[in-house]
């Protein structure tokens, strides 16, 4: 079942940012350009704030930003590694054939918006940096270095 | 140009809680059916119990009643979040549009008037639309997340509420850009006397250019 999600891994990771809409695409590439890293572009994203310019909005931000990056990591992982919580929709992903990676990011970005109080146009493009950074490895293979890296993190069902 | 119809294009942001609605910043409509502007830091990075508020004005000119706390609400979904240059737009269910006409900082050089408008001390629970009239003071660049995005200087003091807040060419209406904040020393923040950064009270406000939006929605 993890073909269709294995064929996308193993081509060029930049792949997953050329699909982003202009606006997110334009500044992403401009940051890979001057020699960020997928992650540190992920890290610009969730942390940009015009420099010595003071927020006029009339009440703090919603949503916390600090293990935000760490937290998405985890649920990216989650659903692609087999947590029990995403079965429905990882199945329903998995099982169709030659799908686009705009539809892929689309669809996870949907499912972990609620699992971490976000909206999901929040994380679209910070999923497509996490799926880049992954670069060109079989999807089973990450999920086992995930594992090894993380004690206990032992998914629920074989993806 | 005739602002007069601003009282069905501008409106005060908000989320839904427990004690009723919180004010979070300003918001206007865009020139395509339910879509919405403001600054990416007014949402945060949460939509939900985000709302639209507004009064029933027949008139910018109209004397709005700051003792009458009532108000409607849209409900408003985050469409799409650019970080990079403090914008997002949201959607609603709506259809309501506006006949904005997005322009940028290149169409505003120093000395252009402008008006924007918008909701100061909002923070207070205040929602009076305000029209503010000034020129730009200069045209910069500043960066954000490693992004360097073009900025107005307004000669104008603001006060929070009114990020979000659109801001037009006055001769013709054309949208030049969005307020964003003010300039403060490191973003400012770390001295408060009575709630106020002193940091903040001068007349140099921020506005990102509105070129930015239009390749959102």
């Amino acid at each position: 079942m993890t073909a269709t999600i294995d064929t996308l891994l193993d081509d060029d990771p930049i792949k997953w940012v050329q699909e982003l809409p202009e606006y997110q695409r334009d500044s992403i590439e401009r940051l890979l350009a001057s020699g960020s890293s997928f992650d540190d572009v992920a890290q610009a994203w969730i942390s940009a704030s015009a420099e010595n310019t003071y927020r006029f909005a009339a009440a703090a931000p919603v949503g916390k930003k600090g293990a935000f990056l760490e937290n998405l990591r985890k649920e990216i992982r989650a659903f692609l590694c087999g947590d029990k919580k995403y079965k429905k929709e990882r199945d329903g992903l998995f099982g169709e054939k030659g799908v686009a990676r705009t539809y892929v990011v689309s669809a996870m970005a949907v499912a972990i918006a609620p699992h971490l109080s976000v909206a999901s146009a929040v994380i679209s493009p910070l999923i497509a940096l996490v799926l880049a950074s992954i670069g060109k490895v079989a999807l089973n293979a990450w999920c086992a270095t995930e594992n090894d890296a993380q004690p206990g993190g032992q998914p629920d069902a074989a993806p | 140009m005739d602002f007069s119809g601003i009282k069905n294009v501008v409106f005060a942001l908000g989320r839904m809680g427990p004690g009723g609605v919180q004010l979070s910043g300003t918001a206007f409509s865009l020139n395509k059916p339910g879509f919405i502007a403001t600054a990416s830091h007014v949402v945060g990075t949460d939509d939900s119990g985000l709302v639209l508020a507004f009064k029933n004005l027949s008139s910018l000119n109209d004397y709005q009643d700051t003792s009458d706390n009532s108000i409607q609400m849209m409900p408003v979904k985050l469409h799409a979040l650019d970080p990079f240059h403090d914008l997002a737009v949201l959607k609603t269910d709506g259809d309501g549009k506006s006949n904005i006409i997005i322009g940028g900082a290149d169409q505003a050089p120093v000395g252009t008037a402008i008006s924007s408008f918008g909701f100061p001390h909002a923070d207070h629970g205040r929602m009076v639309l305000t029209q503010q009239d000034t020129e730009i003071g200069a045209r910069v660049l500043i960066a954000s997340g490693g992004i360097k995005a073009k900025h107005l200087v307004l000669n104008t003091q603001a006060r929070p509420g009114q990020s979000g807040s659109p801001v037009f060419r006055r001769s013709d209406g054309l949208l030049v850009g969005v307020l964003v904040g003010s300039y403060a020393p490191g973003g400012g923040g770390g001295i408060s006397l009575a709630g106020v950064d002193p940091h903040t009270l001068h007349q140099t406000t921020h506005a990102v250019s509105s070129e930015y939006l239009s390749k959102m929605y």
